[in-house]
């Protein structure tokens, strides 16, 4: 009954969303306005019945109903309820429901965000998101429906969420992902409006810009989160790999960023309206080419969801739609935008326009390296190519540099020109200080001068002088201090934020150690400095999996740590995972995986010690943190 | 008495000294090198060069049988003090250019890796074009109006 | 000028759309091998049915002929297994067995009970002569031409429809 239920509400949502996405066009085109009052309902409704549907899904879960196909083949008896829980997204058919589920959350969001919505501008933006919302649940009711039935003989056992999911980190990964792809729709509806409402102006900037902050803090999120649980669940340290499923995520980040940066320029000197409205646009595609290429089957990677090309042929027809009608409306909106402000090569605008060129290149850029595969086998009739991590990351290199070497400069450039160029003296002296500084500390703790991570530490150096350093020794008066960060608290934490991520990435690649090798118990190696003791090893037994346990004990000096790493047997599946054992202080990672049991008590390990590489997802979070801080001051001040 | 104890001493730590010395030394490699750098090449190598039956995955980060086996062929050739051109011919010769997560820079792959460059500079050499056109527009439009006032001032005169 | 910037953007999209259209067109899941074209590479293994008997290259003699990657440990190898036999009754082609790091008696008791269609099979025990054949997995299968020229190479069980559209084109 209940999975019926569920069913009904997505088509009851079905309903509501094709009323919202049509009727504002048909008041907006006839000038007849029935009422704009029922934005507001209508997007409460869209909402409460999608997370109906959830809710009957995730029952369906808990009560282990396996009459409902999508529970059999990722659930089963012996899987703790909270894995329960979260094996409601953890395949295709029900992560589409959260998705949708984000859409209208996001749609009520924007709705009771501001104090009127009685303006067409506002039901047209609602209208659009309705589309979306009504196209993605067309898609799950027609090619993915959670709720189908095993009938009349349904199984009495289940098959087994993905044991790799079963982690905490998996449970909040989908939903903050999903959160920041869905997100994107927003301020591409509110670009929508704004052109067939003729209202391309700072307003409108105004109010795309905390949306798609928002979006990219959720991203940021969803993205970090993701990188630190391949970290510590895949067992070989790496937490990085430009697999196309983690490319489909990071691309519409790096455009998000350049849309709300573009957006302040217009929403200041009304210049660049034509490239905010193509990179809303063009934000809300990398977020749908990335839900295409992660479920088309189209990439196979280790994140491969349903590999269908039906399906694949439903999100492109999603993808044409809303893109091909997305800028058939750009290219035929009124030109008379163009402003007439003028700026020079040393102003901030300029500066920003680099910051958004480099970004967006970078993302054509990395996008077509993850179909560049499919490009080539096509083209040269049958040779096959690999793109991989060393591509990419002699790819992201100068991208970089050259971004880094902008958010250093940053705060200090002017509107329309900079006058005053003294920063430069002072930024660099700052920096060569704070770069020989990092570089003693990274002495004294890791023993070596390793020029690899020089890069990293200078654009460290550079990021936190002109983010932080200069503003706390260059004395302003108080005054102007409180109103400078009150301008910009949110970009000063993102802008360190990355710095943090950058010095991390540089120095985990240069001064990490890392062994494979066979111990037997009691026996002892010293990598580097750390020795590690192979302690002993023990039979475990979880909820549904059986465990061999390696217990290890590593000095290093005078201290002592101990940690395990575990081979789990998971019975249903008949799936073998390796657990790592971690222990993190605050600069580094004691990182070891157990391996195979050779003969007798001997075992295979793999051992690492990791500098610096919390200061990644540190890092990440400041980001997320500046981009909320900035976003939510938007919003109040709205009200 | 004095030599007696000092021998003993001595012949105590060196037991003691050689038995530490066995315990780093018994635990076995699973790929033994003879130097530092040509461990560093191997494990590099087992990164950079891709499994060919997983989903997505390089030699190193994967325990597929034929990734195990294609780790112990490096290993032979880089103990044979093979370069690492060598090491990836001998695998595209077998498995083709699929198995290198490089792609190789050739004719078909030159806007793989040149292109994101050329895009950049293109890019930003239009946004400067379009700024200095504009730019120009805008003054030329001052320089009218400013005709135009003066014009008006001269005939209302 | 201003109209050519509005309208790339458009147009751009649709090769786009165009070029992801016919990525899901394609049906290729495996790795193309890069042998095709070549001949049989050189080996020096022991025959399976005898291991006294070494085998090399030249007595892959008769052509046209397939070479097929087994094993015991592989299952799908066994759902293909009727189809050779069955290959073995309806076509001139020889068929050459490669027996993929195996255990020598498993292997013949798995052609003693199941019968036996290869002429003889390779005992590649290390999986060497797989590896310059650029094998990842079983089964695989090698077609030679009558002038000895590897011309397919198929991953995966052998179907009649897989016979008839990937291999029969190249018996002459």
């Amino acid at each position: 009954m209940i999975p019926e239920i569920g069913h009904l509400l997505l088509i009851g949502a079905l309903a509501v969303t094709f009323i919202g996405g049509c009727l504002p066009f048909y008041e907006f085109f006839s000038k007849k306005y029935y009422s704009q009052s029922y934005l507001r309902p209508f997007s409460v409704l869209t909402a409460l019945l999608v997370s109906g549907s959830l809710i009957c899904l995730i029952y369906s879960f808990l009560v282990d109903d396996f009459s409902v196909a999508y529970v059999a083949t990722n659930s089963n008896t012996l899987l703790p309820d909270y894995y329960k829980f979260a094996a409601t997204w953890g395949a295709h058919e029900g992560s589409l429901v959260l998705w949708v589920l984000c859409l209208s959350l996001w749609l009520v969001g924007y709705m009771f965000s501001k104090r009127n919505v009685n303006d067409s501008f506002s039901s047209i933006t609602f209208a659009i998101m309705n589309q979306v919302i009504f196209a993605f649940i067309l898609f799950t009711v027609f090619t993915s429906n959670p709720f189908e039935r095993l009938l009349p003989f349904s199984p009495l056992e289940g098959g087994d969420l993905n044991p790799s999911l079963q982690d905490f980190a998996f449970t909040i990964h989908p939903p903050l992902l999903y959160l920041g792809y869905s997100g994107l729709a927003l301020p591409f509806s509110l670009a929508i409006a704004a052109m067939i409402t003729n209202n391309i102006d700072s307003l409108w900037a105004r109010n795309a810009r905390p949306w798609s902050l928002l979006s990219c803090a959720f991203l940021t999120l969803g993205i970090g989160l993701g990188s630190w649980w391949a970290y510590y669940e895949l067992g070989w340290g790496g937490w990085w790999f430009w697999d196309p499923v983690e490319n489909a995520a990071f691309v519409p980040w790096l455009i998000s960023i350049a849309l709300f940066h573009s957006l302040i320029v217009t929403e200041r000197r009304g210049v660049f309206k034509n490239w905010s409205l193509l990179l809303s646009i063009l934000s809300f595609a990398a977020s749908l080419l990335g839900t295409f290429l992660v479920r088309s089957g189209v990439l196979t990677s280790v994140h491969a969801f349903a590999l269908d090309p039906e399906r694949g042929l439903f999100i492109l027809g999603i993808f044409s739609y809303f893109i091909f009608g997305a800028l058939l409306i750009y290219s035929l909106k009124n030109t008379k935008t163009q402003s007439e402000s003028t700026y020079s090569l040393t102003s901030i605008e300029f500066g920003f326009l680099l910051n958004n060129l480099l970004l967006v290149v970078l993302a054509i850029s990395i996008m077509f390296g993850t179909i560049f595969p499919l490009l080539y086998e096509a083209y040269t009739n049958g040779d096959q190519v690999s793109v991989g991590p060393p591509y990419f990351n002699v790819l992201i290199l100068p991208f970089a540099i050259g971004l880094g070497f902008l958010q250093g400069i940053g705060l200090f450039l002017g509107w329309s020109d900079t006058k005053d160029f003294k920063f430069i003296t002072r930024l660099v002296i700052e920096s060569l200080t704070v770069l020989i500084v990092i570089n003693i500390i990274l002495y004294f703790l890791f023993g070596s001068f390793n020029t690899g991570s020089l890069v990293a530490c200078l654009l460290f150096s550079w990021i936190v002088s002109g983010n932080f350093l200069d503003i706390v020794i260059n004395k302003r008066p108080l005054n102007k201090i409180k109103s400078f960060l009150n301008f910009r608290l949110g970009a000063i934490f993102a802008h360190l934020g990355i710095a943090f991520l950058v010095l991390g990435i540089g120095v985990v690649s240069s001064y990490s150690s890392e062994k494979e090798l066979l111990l037997s118990v009691g026996e002892s190696y010293d990598l580097d400095g750390y020795v590690f003791e192979f302690q002993n090893l023990n039979s475990e037994k979880g909820p549904n999996y059986i465990a061999d346990v390696a217990s290890l004990k590593i000095e290093e000096n005078t201290q002592i740590i101990t940690l395990s790493s575990e081979k789990r047997n998971y019975l249903s599946a008949n799936q073998v995972t390796t657990e790592v054992g971690i222990v993190a202080d605050l600069f580094k990672d004691y990182y070891v995986a157990l391996g195979e049991n050779i003969e007798g008590d001997t075992w295979s390990f793999r051992l690492q010690v990791k500098p610096f590489v919390r200061w990644i997802w540190f890092g990440a979070l400041l980001v997320a943190i500046g981009t909320f801080i900035s976003s939510i001051k938007l919003l109040r001040k709205e009200t | 008495m004095k030599t007696l104890f000092y021998s003993i001493i001595l012949v105590v730590s060196q037991v003691i000294l050689s038995a530490e010395i066995q315990n780093l030394d018994v635990q076995k490699e699973l790929y033994p090198f003879d130097t530092g750098e040509e461990e560093i090449r191997f494990n590099k190598l087992l990164d950079d060069y891709r499994c060919p039956k997983c989903q997505s995955s390089n030699l190193s980060g994967s325990n597929s049988p034929i990734a195990r086996d294609l780790k112990i062929e490096i290993y032979r050739l880089v103990q044979e003090g093979k370069k690492d051109s060598e090491i990836t011919e001998f695998l595209t010769q077998r498995y083709g250019d699929f198995i290198l997560y490089k792609p190789p820079f050739q004719p078909s792959t030159y806007i793989l890796w040149i292109g994101p460059f050329v895009l950049l500079f293109s890019t930003i050499l239009f946004a400067l074009l379009v700024k200095r056109s504009r730019q120009k527009k805008v003054s030329n439009t001052d320089l009218r109006t400013l005709k135009k006032k003066l014009q008006s001032k001269l005939e209302n005169r | 000028m201003r109209k050519l910037i509005d309208i790339a953007p458009l147009v751009v999209f649709i090769l786009l759309i165009i070029a992801l259209f016919s990525f899901l067109k394609r049906d290729n899941n495996q790795l193309n091998s890069v042998l095709i074209d070549k001949n049989f590479p050189e080996f020096n293994l022991t025959k399976l049915e005898d291991e006294e008997i070494i085998l090399t290259k030249s007595d892959i003699s008769h052509f046209p002929a397939i070479v097929n990657v087994w094993a015991t440990w592989c299952i799908t190898c066994r759902v293909e297994h009727p189809f050779l036999l069955n290959l073995k009754k309806e076509s001139k082609v020889k068929i050459y067995g490669l027996n993929y790091k195996d255990d020598r008696q498993k292997a013949l008791d798995l052609l003693e009970r199941d019968g036996n269609p290869f002429e003889f099979s390779i005992y590649d025990k290390e999986g060497s002569l797989a590896i310059d054949l650029g094998v990842y997995g079983a089964p695989e299968t090698f077609l030679i031409n009558s002038d000895g020229i590897i011309k397919t190479r198929h991953v995966g069980a052998l179907t009649p429809e897989i016979w008839n559209k990937k291999f029969v084109i190249h018996l002459k």
